[in-house]
């Protein structure tokens, strides 16, 4: 059985690919021809078929480093050439598994959310669709194909953002997020533009790591050029996964369907930016200087996300700045070498961050619509399983031990104190700065998560419209599932030398790049930042508890107060929006109204484009004169053209 | 050097009909002259080519164009009704453009032919080429002379479409 | 038996003529179900196109001696024979319903079809001028009279007989042309005129007159059957009257033809970019034709206001541009831009797409074909509209359709044959692309964004629910035309792969080194330079010869080439420089045998 598999993964990864398509295709022709329970049979099915096969696939692949896999040649002009292939290794394994395992719970779940929506099979079509970019992305050999599937996530991100197109707010949330990665996609275009030209047509991510391993040329450990290109990758990772100062589109896109909230902007999508930094380690571990400005962005990003996070009334907004604040943790991760760290993170925070994003989806549809938590409380009562799964899961996040988040979070944590880069001038204090910010970031989180928890399902119903009722069962079942993983996904990773599962999978992956990184840790630092951890969560907790369901009620009021000017910057998210809008947008609108009225219309309209078709019609006008449909005229010219040709070549 | 004089002067009185008896296909207003010019214009080819000891194509021409294709294009012109109403003209000849291209053509044609060696064809032997045309046209140049057929075949079909009576509708049933 | 094998193609296509005729007269005249020849005729066409790209890629050389000099069959010959019998076999399927609607007879057009198609396949597979020649004629005298079968309309008589007078006349300055290079050379057969060219190479200017006109005399008509400005005039009015699956296939298939005759012409027998020597370069002349082509081509189609006729602009225009590439070869290699091939190829595929639109559109009896008439096409017939979208876009140049890749790659070649002055035609090559975009999206304009204009009440009737346009073997001509169109653009490797071989089978090389080098040179993959025997500059012809060929095809054609090379070689030297002494007794024209390896084939 185990041979026939390992034999037969090449075309178990088409099966993973293709299945999702083959899904968005049938519902996004036939679909609303089709009945519904065909529609979500179709729907979920391509998934669970793809998971299935991810995990064959990953059976499959056990004991070897990596199984390639070609459809054909995609692209062949002069040295470039680029295939159609897949390519599976531990991490995109891990990938494939959450991708389609998440993805395969998610749709399960949407089939109870979007049962009344008239738009039923389109919102399966693009879930698949997005699904089979997400793994077009992780699959991809080469890293255009990566970028195919980059942008394909993209475009299904927007599609999905703007379900509800006929909301004019929902339709610009959904360019906004388009616009906003476009600037990130820039710079990985412009990476991998270079990358071409190093690699001389070749951007096969092994090629890529061979050439790497090779040295020389241009992969020399701290240079300029490796810098740049991993700066400008990079970018692409920033707009994707929404760092700062690409952060803001993310909030945003919480305007698309709460599912769709919970399987992209939550657990795969936003996530491919660490992906695309983890995939190339081997490359960012060659520029220490990067890697430093990878960790401070990610350390900055989860302090700051986490500190908006505490004064959003939005459920999902709230939610949203976690996933923010979270993505933060995993590029802290892969930006101080602990790329397994990061990943790792990855794959806890994919449980439960789908458990709260589905949880919160679960309280927006009891509620009828309504997101703003003042008006709720008290739901835990007439929602008990929505209440039970939202808790594990807020544990979780929280960082209390024993839960994923723990030891995940934990991990960076250490790996943030005791990595310090092999080579390269990297200023010792980076490593404590970013470590104290994301201590404190932690603090928030508990804080900020608990403030949910309690507003939300203690005390009593504060909305006086809503008749709160418990989930179907197709949505309380992927709760389960999900509070389950996100309460015993942790323990792939122990952070004990012979049970870390997790580490010795990825090894092969990122021992490239963490080669490059030395330890200065010691088991003690280790057990010792637990215990701090494991005080800071609880200490986050009681506050939460004290501040909003405790004794100090009226405390939050009286500090924002006193706090003035600040809260309200906290409140306006540090008012990001309206610095690029007065420093780039409204300059850019005016310069684009300028050149509207004097390049465009007059410029390019009037005088380009319809004046040289004028000139061109009113030339032709008099040539056709000459096709006047006479035959001997006809003749003539040929007789005529034969002299002047003949007049040209006689000597 | 006797026969060589004779030759020559036989070549330029038929090369010369050949041209004037074009120039009366050309011009002539009367479609019967016309079509008697091109007798004359193929008649004096196929001179030409028994001067040039080319038996069989000689013969070939008389028979085939002079006594086959004239004929019975003047016999088309006889039978044809009321053509003598039509006034076939070579009206529209356009003077100005057609003169000067005419003549620079010939100046460069002329121009090349004499400025380029072609290289004189020795007459080996002056007797019968039946033969060797015969065994050109089945060894050589089999290829070509099977495809002269489908230009023929095709030929054909084209006029059977082109002169077939119009299909109306209405006469179907 | 090989030979035969090989002759397949052929023989099919030109079976497949008589097949339909003898269907023909087998069913009653007025069977209702006389659509079925066109499928025959497709069916044929069909199976002779995959014939012809599974045996010839690579073929060994004919044995038998009167197919041995007569035809050439490799991946060049193959690319173009299947491209050419593909448009026909489109064409006949686009006429099945099209013919009963204009009363033309199916059994006589079919059968013309087949048999112009035929001749196509001889006209681009020949090895000697008069096959050439022949091929030619068999190919035009059917266009002829397929362009004029619509006897009912003056506008398609017309057309036939102004198709039929200026052909005839481009066939008389082709034939000019084969007779000044016979006199030039003594030498019908491609390989065989390119020897004696080269081996004249080194004599003085005067004598090398003649095979320059010989050289234009060649291109004007070449240049007539690809529509290349000046020799265009009959283009629009003959594509414009003519029905409009005959309008397709002389689009397609007939400019194909042409364009490998004359690749072949310019690159075996003048052995382009040194064109065996000439004093002056004729390349100026091709470029200005190019030039020339692609500028009137699009000039004039942006005032047209009828559809086919805008389509006929757009198929000279693509003529200039494909002029460029085949004017810009590489001096490296010396084969056909590898540009070439894809470019006709996707813009075959698109014209046909297009046409073939236009002709179901045209299928009631109705071929007047204004801009106008396509208002409102996109509610009325979404799918046409769409093909017609795919087709159009492909001609214009826009990704992600298969036209923007045969441009991208067309000029990114002309740019590689010589990056520093080429520069300047491919920039007028992309202003032209842009000036033709006006009246292609115009095409689009009314098909997508115009409503039709309401004259009577009828028309509120035929805009309001047009009935659906049934002709299933049409529908599947457009519709792989368009699927082509799609997929050249979105996964071109394979068939670049296709285009770049066959560019590089354009040039008979073996030959041509067997007759300058010494034998020991023959050996396969092996370019040692031969001691010049005749002039530096063949010396170094020789010296490129693709090392890459098929070793065992090399080798099968040594014994050929061997013969000839006796032949060539003895020539060569008769032309050697000097004082021009007597040349020694060639033989008469047909009077007696051929001395030497002229009579061993």
């Amino acid at each position: 059985m185990h041979a026939l598999v390992r034999d037969n993964v090449g075309t178990l990864l088409w099966v993973v690919v293709f299945a999702p398509l083959a899904g968005a295709i049938v519902n996004g022709i036939l679909g609303p021809r089709l009945k519904r329970g065909t529609v979500s049979l179709v729907g979920v099915g391509a998934p669970v078929v793809a998971f299935v096969a991810s995990a064959l696939a990953t059976w499959g692949l056990a004991g070897r480093e990596a199984v390639s896999t070609t459809l054909f040649t995609w692209i062949q002009a002069g040295p470039i050439r680029v295939d159609l292939s897949l390519w599976l290794d531990p991490l995109s394994a891990v990938m494939i598994l959450i991708v389609t395992g998440i993805g395969s719970l998610i749709h399960l779940y949407s089939t109870g959310y979007m049962h009344g929506d008239p738009s039923y099979s389109r919102y399966f079509s693009h879930l698949n669709l997005f699904l089979f970019a997400m793994l077009l992305l992780v699959l991809g050999k080469s890293l255009l194909l990566l970028f195919v599937g980059w942008e394909g996530v993209g475009l299904c991100s927007y599609l999905l953002i703007g379900f509800w197109f006929d909301d004019m707010a929902k339709a610009v949330a959904g360019k906004k997020a388009f616009l906003v990665n476009r600037i990130g996609d820039f710079g990985f275009l412009l990476g991998m533009f270079v990358l071409v030209f190093w690699m001389e047509g070749s951007l096969d991510v092994p090629a890529l790591r061979d050439a790497v391993d090779m040295g020389g040329g241009h992969f020399v450990p701290g240079g300029t050029g490796v810098m740049l290109v991993t700066l400008a990758l990079f970018l692409g990772a920033t707009g994707k996964s929404a760092q700062i100062p690409l952060h803001v589109w993310l909030p945003d896109a919480m305007a698309g369907p709460t599912p769709v909230s919970a399987l992209i902007h939550a657990a795969t999508m936003v996530t491919a930016g660490v992906y695309m930094i983890a995939r190339l380690n081997f490359l960012f571990a060659l520029a220490p200087t990067t890697m430093a400005i990878v960790a401070l962005t990610g350390a900055a990003t989860a302090l700051f996300a986490a500190s908006i996070g505490l004064v959003q009334n939005d459920i999902k907004k709230v939610l949203a700045y976690s996933t923010v604040s979270q993505l933060g943790y995993m590029v802290l991760g892969a930006g101080v070498g602990a790329f397994g760290a990061g990943v790792f993170h990855l794959m806890t925070h994919a449980f439960f961050k789908a458990c709260l994003f589905l949880g919160a989806g679960s309280v927006i549809h009891a509620m009828a619509g309504c997101q703003d938590i003042r008006l709720m409380g008290g739901l835990g009562k007439r929602m008990p399983w929505t209440r039970a799964t939202f808790l594990v899961s807020t544990l979780a996040i929280a960082g209390v031990p024993l839960l994923s988040g723990f030891f995940s979070k934990d991990e960076i944590l250490y790996k943030t104190l005791a990595l310090q880069p092999a080579s390269g001038p990297v200023a010792g204090w980076i490593g404590p700065l970013c470590f104290a910010m994301a201590l404190a970031a932690a603090l928030l989180t508990a804080t900020y998560m608990f403030r949910l928890y309690f507003l939300t399902f203690s005390g009593e119903l504060r909305s006086h419209h809503a008749h709160p009722h418990e989930s179907p069962a197709s949505m309380t079942i992927p709760l389960v599932v999900l509070a389950a993983g996100a309460a015993l996904a942790g323990y792939v990773g122990l952070p004990i030398e012979h049970l870390n599962f997790w580490e010795h999978w990825l090894h092969p992956v990122f021992e490239d790049g963490a080669a490059r990184f030395v330890s200065t840790g010691s088991h003690a630092l280790e057990y010792g930042l637990m215990g701090v951890s494991t005080v800071v969560a609880c200490g986050g907790i009681a506050l939460a508890w004290a501040l909003w369901r405790g004794p100090l009620t009226h405390v939050p009021a009286k500090a924002a107060a006193a706090a003035g000017g600040f809260y309200r910057l906290v409140c306006d998210r540090y008012r990001i929006d309206e610095l690029y809008d007065a420093i780039a947008i409204r300059p850019f609108q005016a310069l684009a109204r300028v050149t509207h009225r004097w390049l465009d219309a007059f410029g390019i309209d009037a005088v380009l484009v319809n004046g040289p078709p004028r000139a061109v019609g009113w030339i032709g006008s008099i040539v056709r004169v000459a096709a006047n449909g006479d035959v001997q005229a006809y003749a003539a010219a040929l007789f005529v053209g034969l002299a002047v040709l003949l007049w040209l070549v006689i000597p | 050097m006797e026969a060589r004089t004779l030759k020559d002067a036989l070549f330029w009185a038929f090369a010369t009909s050949t041209v004037g008896f074009a120039l009366m296909v050309a011009f002539h207003q009367s479609l019967v002259h016309s079509a008697l010019g091109l007798m004359g214009t193929l008649l004096s080819v196929g001179c030409l080519y028994g001067l040039l000891d080319a038996d069989f194509v000689a013969v070939t021409q008389v028979v085939v164009y002079v006594g086959g294709v004239v004929i019975l294009f003047l016999f088309g012109v006889f039978l044809t009704k009321r053509i003598e109403d039509v006034t076939v003209t070579n009206r529209s000849v356009n003077w100005y453009v057609a003169v000067p291209v005419g003549l620079v053509l010939l100046a460069v044609i002329l121009y090349a032919l004499l400025s380029s060696p072609i290289p004189a064809a020795e007459v080996a032997a002056a007797g019968p080429t039946t033969a060797a045309i015969g065994e050109a046209l089945l060894g050589r140049f089999l290829l070509p002379f099977e495809v002269i057929s489908v230009v023929l075949l095709a030929v054909l079909l084209g006029a059977l479409l082109l002169a077939r009576r119009e299909v109306k509708p209405e006469e179907r049933g | 038996m090989n030979d035969l094998l090989l002759c397949a193609p052929i023989l099919v296509a030109a079976g497949t003529g008589i097949l339909v005729m003898a269907l023909d007269l087998l069913s009653g005249r007025d069977d209702p179900r006389k659509g079925f020849l066109g499928v025959v005729t497709a069916a044929g066409l069909a199976i002779a196109a995959v014939l012809a790209v599974t045996l010839w890629p690579g073929a060994p050389a004919f044995e038998m001696s009167f197919l041995k000099g007569v035809l050439i069959v490799d991946g060049f010959v193959a690319f173009f024979s299947a491209l050419v019998l593909a448009t026909g076999a489109a064409a006949a399927l686009l006429a099945v319903d099209h013919l009963p609607e204009q009363g033309i007879e199916p059994g006589a057009f079919q059968t013309l079809l087949a048999f112009s198609a035929t001749g196509a396949l001889a006209f681009v597979a020949a090895a000697d001028l008069v096959t050439m020649f022949l091929g030619l004629e068999v190919m035009s005298l059917a266009v002829y009279a397929l362009a004029a079968s619509k006897r009912s309309s003056g506008f398609a008589t017309e057309a036939g007989l102004k198709y039929f007078v200026l052909g005839g006349l481009a066939s008389a300055f082709l034939l000019f042309g084969v007779a000044f290079l016979y006199g030039a050379t003594g030498s019908l057969d491609l390989a065989g005129i390119a020897a004696g060219l080269a081996g004249g190479a080194s004599s003085a200017g005067a004598d090398r007159v003649l095979p320059q006109v010989a050289l234009v005399l060649l291109l004007v008509a070449m240049g007539f059957k690809v529509a290349a400005v000046p020799f265009h005039f009959w283009t629009p009015d003959v594509y414009e009257g003519a029905p409009t699956p005959v309008t397709a296939y002389m689009a397609g298939a007939v400019k194909a033809a042409g364009f490998a005759v004359l690749s072949r012409l310019i690159l075996t027998v003048y052995q382009a970019p040194s064109w065996g020597g000439l004093p002056l370069s004729p390349a100026d002349a091709l470029l200005g034709l190019a030039v020339l082509t692609m500028v009137v081509g699009n000039v004039l189609g942006v005032v047209q206001d009828d559809v086919k006729r805008i389509l006929a602009y757009s198929s000279i225009a693509h003529a200039g541009y494909l002029l460029l590439g085949v004017w810009a070869t590489d001096p490296a290699t010396r084969a056909l831009n590898d540009g070439v091939p894809f470019y006709l190829l996707a813009y075959v595929a698109a014209t046909v797409g297009a046409f073939g639109v236009v002709s179901l559109l045209g299928a009631r009896g109705e071929e007047d074909m204004r801009l106008p008439r396509l208002a409102g096409l996109s509610k009325r017939h979404p799918v046409l509209a769409a093909v017609l979208l795919v087709c159009v876009l492909s001609l214009a140049g826009i990704p992600p359709f298969g036209g923007f890749m045969g441009k991208f790659n067309l000029f990114k070649a002309v740019l590689a044959a010589d990056p520093a002055s080429n520069v300047t035609w491919v920039v007028v090559a992309v202003l032209n692309s842009l000036v033709a975009l006006y009246y292609y999206l115009r095409i689009l304009l009314y098909a997508y964004f115009r409503e039709p204009e309401v004259v009577s009440g009828d028309d509120v009737a035929a805009a309001g629910h047009a009935p659906a346009i049934r002709s299933a073997p049409a529908w599947a001509a457009i519709g792989v035309a368009a699927l082509a169109s799609l997929y050249l653009g979105i996964l071109p490797g394979r068939m670049m792969a296709a285009s770049g071989s066959a560019a590089s089978a354009a040039v008979v090389r073996p030959d041509l080194s067997a007759a300058l080098a010494a034998p020991a040179a023959l050996a396969p993959g092996k370019s040692s330079p031969a001691p010049a025997p005749a002039s530096p500059t063949v010396s170094r012809r020789a010296a490129v010869r693709d090392a890459g060929r098929d070793a065992a095809r090399d080798a099968t054609r040594n014994d050929r080439d061997a013969a000839r090379n006796d032949r060539d070689a003895a020539h060569s030297r008769s032309a050697a420089p000097g004082t021009r002494p007597p040349r020694p007794p060639r033989p008469s024209r047909f009077a007696a045998p051929p001395a030497g390896g002229g009579s061993g084939r």
